[in-house]
């Protein structure tokens, strides 16, 4: 496969700034030659035109993992990560030698000898069928890839720890790996070192020409584009929160029929704010805003008079707390009428579930 | 259906795993010391479930046998769950197993004649009582029995034992094995309902209510004890006519009189499996606010809500026939 890749044209789609992890320098030869990386650091470089960052991390999942934290720490302003890199098969004929698969959930082994893989796993948003699972030493023997497969199809050393960072650091995840030989054919790993340099071209076409053909941006954040209301903070991240999740614009997710009576009332922006709140929280828990009168209703005799009501806010238990304090007798008056005519029977068929709805 | 199939050295031999692999003959075996050697050691996400499963044969170990929780079946009777499966093809989005065990794989235990011993055993400790014992409390009791066959066995099991009662708990409409076998006045087969839309929008895979009360009535014909359960109901603004809807359909098939028991139940989470529920279905808004933690840890409605929930679903049940020692409310 042929591409085109005018430094130009790939500049104008990069936008969302991103680290390339690699485990060896070979794996990263053909970016680090296709494209105009300049060392930052140590095996770490950056591609100012393209705002895209690569990182050559050594083998094994803690190094993976220190120096992704360290490069996420150091560059908060790097958004994504990306492993790509060779990886084993782990049992022949579900995959081939050569072929680049997105990876779905990221296991590992332990680091100390014992059988079996850790309990933490990591998934990416790969909509894949293939997991891998990175192993702490380099697989030995057949007996060994024999048991990973049991978990994963595929084995690497590193993208465990690069996902654990990632983790950390809440920072989108992405692995890519190019078969490169299979664990139960341990005589294949010679022939890898020579194909290396065919299996990073191979890499970077993928990545240019599937992975990221167009860079996508940050999702955009919540967007209340609605004219006619005045909005706190608060009030927005309230109101985010009363619409369906991932929503993007206020518009879009609120009934317009509501918006429209809102909207035509005379009321100052900050009530109508207010109002909407209101609206989208009964349109949410109709139920919720309806016991909440009732309990209110309920209550009402005595919270008119001066007492001060206490109630457990979760509902569970009807027992309640009153006190009051006094200044002159006929508050004490007042207060003994409505305390005595307080229908406590009425709060307590609350609890039974009569809510006259 | 299944990518692989991992079976425990120790049963493959058995003439149900050989049945099982004869349905799958295609598929990839890998022989394990133990099922939980592999099952479970990593977090396999849930919704992993819906495009990779695995199946894992192997021997129930530890307690066969558990005591259920309070308020988990009538009140009065001693009330036992026996675990012969984990994990279910169903994606019911308030399913428990989802935070239960740490992977979606099916596991069937095969070893049906210890765990029989062990109901056994128990029942003996209550020679006065009736005891009761359940099925599918980590699994749907008949959407895989063509493939476990384990039906037969737990029928004679429980025909020996006329005192104590069996309870299959199911969203399924696989009754095939089970309209095979002759009925018995002590096993009973319960099914979960929900209103039709309801349904749709939550218990994701599962038969649509036509087809579960088409099953009901079939068995009902063939004279096996069924049983209701009304369970999670979830509140959405038009559910006493969703219910009542039901109901209706319900009846149509099947008088409620010849149905043994209905429990009714509002939906509840443990804190670890909403965590979970709210990862895993983020847009499902009838799980976002309202809810509270209450009395025993879980996280449900507020006591009013749930009562209120309750009683009227109740009052619709009378409506349509039931009496009131019918029905009982579950974990409540």
């Amino acid at each position: 496969m042929t591409l085109s890749l005018g430094s130009a044209s790939i500049a104008n789609m990069i936008t969302t700034p991103t680290l390339l992890c690699f485990a060896h320098g070979l794996e990263a030869k053909a970016f680090l030659q296709n494209l105009d990386f300049q060392p930052l650091g140590t095996e770490f470089y950056h591609s100012t035109s393209k705002d895209l960052y690569l990182s050559v991390t050594g083998e094994g999942p803690l190094k993976a993992l220190s120096q992704t934290l360290q490069h996420l720490t150091q560059h908060p302003r790097i958004r994504k990560v990306v492993n790509m890199g060779l990886c084993g098969g782990l049992s022949e004929g579900s995959q081939s030698i050569g072929d680049i698969l997105d990876v779905r959930t990221i296991y590992s082994d332990r680091p100390d000898d014992e059988q079996g893989v850790q309990f933490h796993s990591f998934s990416t948003n790969a909509e894949s069928r293939v997991d891998l699972v990175t192993a702490w030493r380099r697989i030995t023997s057949i007996e060994k890839a024999q048991e990973l497969a049991r978990f994963a199809q595929l084995v690497d050393r590193e993208a465990w720890g690069h996902a654990y960072a990632c983790k950390q650091l809440s920072r989108d995840f992405q692995c890519k790996k190019i078969v490169s030989d299979f664990a139960t054919n341990l005589e294949q790993c010679f022939e890898v070192r020579a194909k290396a340099l065919e299996y990073s071209q191979a890499l970077f076409e993928h990545y240019f020409s599937v992975i990221e053909p167009d860079f996508p941006t940050q999702p955009p954040e919540f967007d209340f584009d609605i004219k006619g209301f005045y909005l706190t903070n608060q009030q927005l991240s309230q109101i985010k929160k009363l619409l369906p999740e991932g929503t993007k614009k206020a518009s879009l997710a609120i009934d317009t029929i509501l918006l429209a009576g809102i909207l035509g009332s005379e009321e100052h922006p900050k009530k109508r704010t207010q109002r909407l709140i209101e609206a989208l929280r009964q349109s949410q828990h109709p139920l919720e805003d309806r016991l909440q009168n009732q309990v209110n209703q309920r209550l009402q005799p005595l919270t008119d008079q001066g007492w001060t009501v206490t109630f457990d806010r979760d509902l569970e238990s009807p027992r309640l707390e009153i006190k009051t304090s006094f200044d002159r007798p006929e508050e004490v008056q007042a207060r003994s009428r409505a305390l005595a005519s307080f229908d406590i029977q009425s709060w307590l068929r609350l609890f039974e579930g009569e809510l006259d709805v | 259906m299944f990518d692989r199939i991992f079976i425990e050295q120790e049963v493959k031999d058995l003439p149900a795993t050989e049945k099982i692999l004869r349905t799958f003959p295609d598929l990839p075996i890998t022989e394990i010391d133990q099922v939980d050697k592999v099952f479970g050691q990593v977090k396999k996400p849930y919704l992993q479930k819906r495009e990779t499963l695995n199946l894992f044969l192997g021997k129930k170990r530890g307690q066969l046998v558990k005591e259920a929780p309070e308020a988990y079946g009538a009140a009065g009777a001693p009330h036992y769950y026996f675990v012969h499966a984990y994990n279910c093809i169903y994606e019911c989005q308030y399913c428990y197993l989802q935070g239960y065990f740490h992977s979606p794989d099916i596991v069937l235990f095969l070893n049906h004649a210890e765990i029989a011993e062990e109901i056994h055993r128990v029942a003996d400790q209550h020679p006065d009582q009736t005891v009761w014992f359940h099925a599918g409390e980590f699994s749907d009791s008949l959407a895989l029995s063509h493939l476990s066959g384990e039906l037969d066995f737990y029928f004679d099991c429980f025909k020996k034992r006329p005192t104590a009662k069996l309870e299959l708990r199911t969203k399924s409409a696989n009754i095939r094995e089970l309209l095979k076998l002759e009925p018995a006045p002590n096993i009973i087969t319960s099914f979960s309902l929900s209103p039709d839309k309801a349904s749709k929008h939550f218990d994701l895979k599962t038969p649509p209510l036509k087809a579960r009360l088409a099953a009901m009535k079939a068995l009902s014909d063939a004279g096996h004890p069924l049983a209701i359960h009304l369970d999670p109901i979830i509140y959405q603004p038009n559910f006493i006519e969703a219910y009542d809807q039901m109901l209706s359909q319900l009846t149509n098939q099947i008088d409620l009189n010849r149905i043994q028991y209905i429990s009714l139940g509002v939906v509840r989470f443990t804190k670890d499996v909403y965590r979970e529920v709210r990862n895993n279905y983020p847009q499902t808004s009838e799980f976002r606010g309202n809810f509270k933690t209450s009395f025993d840890g879980k996280v449900r409605y507020d006591r009013p809500t749930r009562m209120y929930i309750l009683n009227q679903v109740k009052a619709l049940c009378s409506k349509y026939g039931a009496s009131e020692d019918q029905i009982y409310l579950c974990m409540e």
